[in-house]
């Protein structure tokens, strides 16, 4: 009878230690990749350029801001996640609505708006508003009390009309801004994971690297005692 | 015939236009563009392509006559209901239908076809509690391939 050994040891050795290899990558990987991720929202942010006509600058400096304070990122061990829900969602951007309007209790609205019922219809509101607001310091003064709101709930939910546009003052076209991340991210992050992983695979294949090798780096094992564990108090 | 974005943004009013009044969606105003307020006349539906510069049409590009291209559209209803019912009849017309784009000629020059993951859509609610005129707001964006026929 005639039969084959096929000794599998070294490959095992190779996909252990390559676990443990990838394992360190992928973190020193995910610590790299939130400082692309940051920078990258900052810059896309920054360099709208003609796009999204009408996003005020107070909202564009504000975003930027809370990009830099508190990235929209999700970390677990296996993956990193950017939502920029995070970043506040359409419920905070409506809290800056109605500003001064006259309630139905003939108080006017101060921010945060929180749903109250309005003395005017939409019509005349929006007419007054136009007429009495926007071109003064009063239009000025509703930018600046809405991001104070937004800054003081630690929140940036100008990125949500960024994304998909507002059809009411101030008017804002919507910019294909999760798309832009996503592909820049994709573009930049792509080669340094490829070469992060083709280390690991390269420091798994040599023998030597971040993890323990042989026993020889086995922090529990001591220099003297040959085959002995150190006795731990 | 050049490629444009014109093109197939009316490509692909008509043929939503189409598609949806064969699923009983009758009495819509269809729109291209981003709508300012006092254009938007409910219910209605706008078909707006995403401004886009060249480098984020050449991302995915292969040599071959295909672009990228990132659309929104926005339907303003008169009830929730009928703002999350047309907007996921969107999102099934956007996925299944393969739109042909067609040039002044009336002729079909390429088709417009969907990357299913891309596909999302939200229904907003009216900002007040009580508003005189009813708009809900739904929104459905996906990123759409345009490929040309040499």
């Amino acid at each position: 009878m005639l039969s084959y050994v096929i000794d599998t040891s070294d490959v095992k050795v190779f996909v252990q230690r390559m676990a443990l290899e990838s394992d360190a990558a992928t973190i020193l990987f995910f610590i790299e990749a939130r400082y692309h991720i940051q920078e990258i929202m900052v810059e896309v942010v920054e360099q709208l350029g003609g796009w999204a006509e009408g996003f005020p600058p107070d909202y564009q400096a504000h975003l930027i801001e809370q990009i830099v304070l508190n990235p929209p990122i999700v970390e677990s061990p296996d993956n990193l996640v950017v939502d920029l829900n995070l970043l506040g969602t359409y419920e905070h951007y409506s809290m800056g609505f109605h500003r001064h309007a006259i309630g139905s209790d003939n108080q006017r609205i101060e921010l945060p708006y929180t749903g109250q019922d309005l003395k005017y219809e939409e019509s005349v509101r929006t007419e007054a508003f136009e007429d009495k607001v926007v071109g003064t310091f009063l239009y000025n003064d509703t930018i600046d009390d809405r991001v104070n709101m937004w800054r003081s709930m630690g929140v940036a939910p100008e990125w949500w009309v960024l994304q998909n546009g507002s059809p009411d003052e101030p008017y804002v076209e919507p910019t294909p801004l999760e798309e832009l991340i996503s592909s820049r991210l994709q573009e930049r992050l792509t080669p340094i994971y490829n070469d992060a992983m083709q280390e690991a695979v390269n420091r798994a294949d040599q023998g030597w690297g971040t993890t323990a090798s042989g026993g020889k780096r086995h922090a529990l094992r001591s220099p003297t005692s040959k085959g002995r564990f150190i006795k731990r108090s | 015939m050049p490629k444009s974005k014109y093109i197939e943004r009316r490509s692909l009013r008509n043929g939503l236009s189409a598609y949806l009044t064969a699923q009983g969606w009758t009495g819509i105003n269809y729109e291209e563009g981003f709508l300012k307020d006092e254009a938007i006349v409910v219910p209605c539906v706008s078909v707006h392509f995403m401004p886009s510069n060249f480098k984020a049409l050449q991302m995915g590009r292969d040599n071959s006559n295909s672009i990228k291209r990132v659309v929104q559209i926005d339907c303003y209803m008169e009830s929730e209901p009928r703002a999350d019912a047309i907007s996921e009849t969107i999102a099934d017309f956007i996925e299944m239908t393969t739109v042909s784009i067609k040039g002044q000629d009336n002729i079909e020059i390429g088709v417009l076809t969907s990357e299913t993951e891309t596909i999302s859509w939200q229904t907003l609610a009216p900002i007040l509690n009580k508003p005189k005129i009813i708009r809900w707001r739904a929104i459905v964006r996906a990123t759409l391939n345009a490929y040309y026929y040499d």
